[in-house]
């Protein structure tokens, strides 16, 4: 099972170095010749779009044949990928569903439904601690005013300390 | 770096110096969380402060990151930092065996021996780096940035292959945007959003603080075995600096070594530290449950190398991994030129962060000695009340980049990319490396050869970017021979 996990996740990262590839490469032929320099701006991104796609390709060949292509030894985002059944608690894959979606909406509702970021925030901060804290009143309740205090200070730290021109 | 010491001193860079340690402690002290992901979120907010402040802030947050690991390895059996993951196999059996106190005491000098050693040679080897590297034309420079890249996809991950390909997809995300050579917008794919390119910093949020944080929900049910944490014992005498001195030194030297490669890390110094010690060891045997030796090695090889790494960053402006590439974007917002002219231009920056790296491990000697508890105490604070704070400040500090919304976009589409390639086990390291690299090497390529009148020649006709280019020929054919002489070792034993 986890070789085929593995298998699928190195095919779509095949794809998409592909994608992003043809996709550049195609816009990068239409960019002009250089006047003053012998290269110009198309030359180097077609050039990498070239190794990419040479090297997805043999990624892709050796996929193909059935040879490893190999994994990162060291991570440097913790806990992505690790099998559910090596663990003592349960995996919320869904709980990172959410909070992407979540954090989607927010930044919606600032852009495009002219909330501020303290309303903002703190909506989002009260629905996001109320999914990922334990479902006990004492839990929620601490989570409800952390996320309404810890707006007002976010506010104030970025708005007023930090002068950041927030929505 | 007299002056950098007594800058040190004054009241807004210590307090900038002790805020950034703390903070780096508490976070590297966190499961889930890492100086890395601390620096991303702290760099949009850095705009705001003078360079040598800002350069004071990170580097303090990037010691406390490392050594704020520590706690977390002996307490709760859980690296904090991928850099602590030796020090969980003694540091969690000896905190279990009734003397946390003597682990954390023993993990925390052993940090400050090999941070203070790694200091040394930061000071001793930068010069004559530099007037190597002030020789460099375009094309040397070029070579350079070409066989850094090869060098930390080959050395620093399992696949060369993938190692590549990130590199490389990191160097076209660099592309879009207005070409520095010919001021022509390319690549902008018809948004005008892109006219200016993709921002460094929202990539970097996105792919290392946002995808931490999806991580982080997936396993917010996590519990932790818990051993409380006591000062018993966390006072180190004279002696026991003599009996594991030699093991200190051993360790720092290689923390330092390795730090100096680049994209090799400290994760990887604290393995080869602890390999080494337990290979030269008397008592092999004892490795693994609660052996002091242990944690010694792994905690002076993971700090000597955050020395180590700082070397290529501030002498030939080349990063070794996440930390140095943040610190490399800190370098460019503030418009200060990375690599030897740094030494030049900027002397200030330079001594700021000599000075601030070796006051930084003295204050984390300090506090952590003293305050080991309260730090225990921090990392039982749930996740469910972190990811939330965390994800604000990703949005807000992607934000705050040029103000405008199409970066917080940014951010949140690099989150999924550096999530998905983590979750195909790609680097992630050479991608941020070439994101930062790429638009230098174009840069120095072009205008090389504009200098040549087009002629490619001096690449190869020049010593030193020969050199360069022949060492990046060998990286990249060297893991290929490696896995050639590994499977056939296996076919013969098999």
């Amino acid at each position: 099972v986890r070789a085929d996990r593995s298998r699928r996740a190195d095919l779509a990262f095949v794809a998409l170095c592909l994608v992003v590839a043809g996709v550049t490469w195609r816009e990068a032929r239409t960019l002009p010749a250089g006047k003053f320099d012998p290269l110009g701006p198309a030359t180097v991104p077609i050039l990498l779009c070239l190794v990419m796609a040479a090297l997805a390709g043999l990624m892709l060949l050796r996929l193909a044949i059935g040879r490893a292509v190999g994994h990162a030894r060291t991570s440097l985002v913790l806990g992505v990928g690790v099998d559910a059944r090596d663990l003592p608690y349960r995996l919320r894959p869904g709980l990172a569903i959410a909070t992407f979606g979540l954090t989607v909406l927010y930044v919606l509702a600032m852009q495009r439904g002219g909330l501020g970021f303290l309303p903002a925030t703190g909506l989002f901060l009260a629905v996001l601690g109320a999914l990922l804290v334990p479902r006990t009143p004492r839990a929620q309740a601490v989570s409800l005013a952390l996320a309404l205090g810890l707006a007002v200070l976010l506010d104030l730290v970025f708005r007023k300390i930090l002068i950041v021109d927030l929505p | 770096v007299l002056d950098a010491f007594a800058n040190l001193l004054q009241p807004v860079p210590f307090l900038t110096l002790a805020a950034g340690l703390v903070l780096g402690i508490i976070v590297g002290a966190l499961p889930g969380m890492t100086g890395g992901v601390l620096m991303a979120l702290t760099l949009p907010f850095t705009y705001y402060m003078a360079s040598t402040n800002a350069v004071i802030l990170l580097v303090a947050m990037f010691v406390g990151g490392v050594s704020g690991g520590l706690i977390t390895s002996t307490l709760m059996r859980i690296p904090g930092e991928p850099a602590s993951i030796m020090t969980t196999l003694d540091g969690y059996p000896m905190a279990r065996g009734g003397r946390p106190g003597r682990a954390i005491g023993l993990g925390v000098a052993a940090s400050l021996v090999g941070g203070g050693l790694s200091w040394i040679s930061l000071v001793l080897l930068s010069p004559p780096l530099v007037w190597f590297g002030l020789r460099f034309g375009p094309f040397e420079n070029f070579a350079l940035v070409l066989m850094a890249l090869i060098f930390i996809a080959s050395l620093s991950e399992g696949s060369f292959l993938k190692g590549l390909l990130s590199g490389v997809f990191g160097m076209l995300v660099a592309m879009p945007g207005i070409d520095e050579t010919s001021g022509t917008i390319r690549l902008n794919f018809g948004f005008s959003a892109l006219d200016s390119g993709f921002h460094i910093l929202p990539v970097i949020l996105g792919l290392f603080a946002l995808s931490q944080v999806l991580a982080d929900a997936v396993h917010v049910e996590q519990t932790f075995e818990r051993v409380e944490a006591t000062v018993s014992g966390v006072f180190l005498s004279v002696r026991d600096y003599l009996t594991h001195g030699v093991n200190m030194l051993r360790s720092a030297v290689i923390g330092i070594w390795i730090g100096i490669l680049p994209g090799v890390g400290a994760s990887i110094a604290s393995i080869v530290a602890y390999t080494t010690a337990k290979n030269v060891s008397e008592t092999p045997e004892r490795f693994g449950t609660g052996c002091e030796e242990g944690i010694v090695a792994s905690e002076a090889a993971n700090n000597a190398c955050t020395g180590g790494t700082l070397i290529p960053i501030i002498t030939l402006g080349i990063p070794g991994g996440l930390a140095d590439a943040i610190l490399l974007s800190a370098l460019i917002i503030h418009n200060l030129q990375p690599g030897p002219l740094l030494f030049v231009n900027n002397p200030q920056v330079v001594h700021a962060i000599m000075a601030t790296h070796l006051v930084s491990h003295l204050l984390m000697f300090a506090l952590m000695t003293v305050g080991c508890v309260f730090f225990a105490e921090i990392m039982y604070l749930p996740r469910g009340y972190v990811i939330p704070v965390v994800l604000v400040s990703c949005m807000v500090g992607a934000f705050a980049v040029n103000n405008r919304m199409f970066d917080v976009w940014v951010m949140l589409a690099f989150g999924l990319v550096g999530y998905f390639m983590e979750y195909a086990r790609v680097p992630l390291a050479p991608f941020a490396i070439g994101l930062i690299l790429a638009p230098l090497a174009e840069g120095q390529l072009r205008s090389g050869l504009m200098a040549s009148n087009g002629s490619i020649l001096p690449l190869v006709q020049r010593p030193i970017a020969l050199t360069f280019l022949l060492t990046a020929l060998a990286m990249s054919i060297w893991p290929f021979c490696r896995d050639y002489r590994r499977r056939r070792l296996e076919r013969a034993s098999a």
